[in-house]
């Protein structure tokens, strides 16, 4: 533990002046519509926003949007897919997923993106590891130990986007 | 150590155009890209205030954040490690890997394990160390460190890549398609991913009040490298912390911006605990941080969040890139830090620059990187680590400039050579004003004899 108590030391003996901790305010006065405003910035980034289907049918929605999908893996209840996350017991065994359907915590609207979690266990680079992951707008629920935050399509993915 | 030459150096690069040219256009695109994405926000400057305040406040409190964070990661079930220098935190990870009988580690872009050459010290122990991000993968196929913070490869045309892959990957040499180049490596490089025992990822942000860190990619690579294998160690600069998660939006907000113009990067992940099974490592590094919190007038550069905003707005980096500065760190920013860690090695850094400020304007935690390079200038001098004919040069010109008939009589005579002498004479190896340049015509009065005659008349 020497160098943990040298680094410490060190750093109390520079004795900078301390500085006062400013208030972040939340600069939300005047704010553009949310949901417009995600869309815009979800394009900036690559990413194209899909509006729910009138039958609510978002498995047929898919299927359509990436005919050449063969495996699409599910986190949520609303969707099928073709594998559920529940099955999936290791993260190596995502590396053959083509779309991954993963629940938003939330969204942000100037930013373009949105949240997701993992709370310990199973849930993986989840996102990271499809071509294309495809939020699904559900309620949020509380803390994780591990949360990404999404915007459009990696740089390095395949062809395919949503 | 030998000390950088960054004007032969960046005479190496400056050795075709076509290099120049891009490079110089590319960074230029950044920099605009990074005004728009500014101008949509209007309270920038405040941001950049509090941003700026947020940091001063953590480094003058740093010890006391850096004990907050190693008690709130150690109860997340992360394990904790402190480094006082490179050497102490290679061995640190060399250790967690020998323990795990590691033989690939699969890493995302880390400035810091580039500081700290830990790359070649796991592999003279016989451990593969793969980078994941792109541009840090082409860097590392080529024997190369990285030219730039956010973008380390961004002195390479697809032409040079297309080379480097061609000869390490197998890839056709005659292609240079950008999507082509960059699907084969990810081809090339998912099997090292999903094969790695152990997986690293720096750290752009550690918050103090959860003991978890933040890494912002735009290639998803660090969520891979941390979550695949199920080992993860993050190695982070001791001058990472912020307080709290509500300081974390300030910086999310401008990181990206200042970089690259995006709102955002496309990943911006927050690691708190090892997944179940798994194991987390945090390693806390010092190597001439406290140090330099130490040096009244350096101290500030440790409020970087590394966006390189300085190096795309610095014409000396678009024009030299930035091998040229010999150093991990390079551009304005890598002015500044580098000669804190040797300052016979990185005296010719802090003469690098124009001297125009845009560094300090555009950076998002206001740091004042000219005031800075133009102290480095005079410790450099103080302490006569200057080269005989910049010394020279420097007493002729204060003589010069010290003395007003001197003076004229120099414009005079610079005038005259100008207009009647040969271009042999004037465009000579000796001349640098005349290599890659016109030198002005000269006109055909001074400003000073223009003003005599009007007062006359």
């Amino acid at each position: 533990m020497s160098s943990r108590k040298d680094i410490l030391a060190s750093l109390r003996a520079a004795q900078r002046t301390p500085a006062l901790l400013p208030d972040v305010p939340m600069f939300d006065a005047g704010l553009p519509p949310a949901r417009d405003k995600f869309i815009e910035t979800l394009a900036l980034m690559g990413g194209v926003w899909a509006e729910m289907p009138a039958d609510g049918d978002i498995d047929t929605l898919i299927r359509a949007r990436f005919p050449d999908a063969k495996v699409i893996c599910s986190a949520v209840t609303e969707v099928n897919g073709t594998r559920r996350i529940e099955t999936v017991r290791d993260p190596h065994d995502l590396d053959d997923v083509d779309v991954g359907i993963v629940r938003p915590l939330f969204a942000v609207a100037e930013t373009g993106r949105s949240g997701s979690a993992k709370r310990n266990t199973r849930s993986t680079p989840w996102a990271t590891c499809p071509s294309i992951s495809w939020p699904c707008s559900i309620p949020p629920t509380s803390s994780a130990t591990c949360t990404m935050r999404i915007t459009g399509p990696s740089s390095s993915l395949r062809t395919m986007r949503c | 150590m030998k000390r950088v030459d960054h004007v032969s150096l960046s005479r190496e690069f400056m050795h075709d155009e076509k290099h120049v040219e891009f490079h110089d256009k590319r960074l230029w695109a950044l920099r605009t890209g990074r005004d728009d994405a500014v101008h949509g926000i209007k309270e920038w400057e405040e941001l950049r205030s509090l941003a700026s305040g947020i940091k001063e406040h953590t480094l003058t409190h740093l010890a006391d954040y850096l004990e907050e964070f190693e008690r709130n990661a150690t109860n997340n079930g992360v394990i904790v490690h402190w480094a006082k220098d490179a050497e102490e935190h290679n061995r640190i990870v060399h250790k967690i890997l020998e323990g795990h009988r590691v033989t690939t580690l699969v890493k995302s872009k880390s400035m810091l394990t580039e500081e700290c050459e830990m790359r070649e010290y796991l592999e003279e122990r016989g451990i593969t160390v793969v980078e994941s991000d792109l541009g840090e993968r082409i860097q590392q196929l080529d024997h190369e460190r990285p030219a730039h913070v956010v973008v380390p490869a961004v002195h390479k045309l697809a032409s040079d890549v297309a080379r480097v892959f061609a000869k390490t990957l197998g890839t056709d040499p005659g292609n240079s398609d950008v999507h082509y180049l960059a699907e084969s490596q990810r081809n090339a490089t998912r099997p090292l991913i999903l094969n790695a025992e152990a997986g690293m990822t720096g750290c752009n942000f550690a918050v103090a009040e959860t003991g978890g860190v933040t890494v912002c990619t735009n290639e998803g690579n660090a969520d891979l490298s941390a979550n695949v294998p199920p080992l993860h160690i993050a190695s982070i600069g001791i001058e990472k912390l912020i307080p709290k998660v509500e300081h974390l939006g300030v910086f999310i907000r401008m990181l990206s911006r200042s970089a690259l113009g995006a709102p955002i990067t496309q990943y911006t992940s927050h690691f708190r605990g090892p997944r179940k099974g798994g194991e987390m490592h945090f390693v806390l590094v010092d190597n001439g941080r406290s140090a330099r919190l130490a040096m009244d007038d350096f101290w500030y550069s440790l409020k970087c969040i590394r966006c390189g905003a300085c190096m795309n707005t610095c014409p000396v980096y678009r024009r030299s890139s930035g091998l040229s500065y010999g150093g991990v760190y390079s551009g304005p920013i890598g002015a500044i830090i580098n000669p804190t860690f040797d300052l016979k090695k990185y005296s010719a850094l802090p003469f690098a620059s124009t001297m125009n400020g845009s560094c300090s304007n555009v950076c998002p935690v206001k740091i004042n990187i000219h005031e800075q390079l133009y102290k480095w200038r005079q410790i450099v001098t103080e302490k006569h680590e200057l080269p005989f004919i910049k010394t020279q040069a420097m007493k002729i010109a204060g003589k010069v400039l010290s003395e007003p008939k001197l003076y004229r009589a120099a414009i005079k005579a610079a005038d005259t050579a100008v207009a009647e002498l040969p271009r042999a004479f004037i465009y000579n190896p000796f001349n640098a004003w005349g290599e890659h340049r016109e030198v002005p015509e000269a006109p055909e009065q001074t400003f000073r004899d223009w003003y005599l005659d009007r007062k006359e008349k």
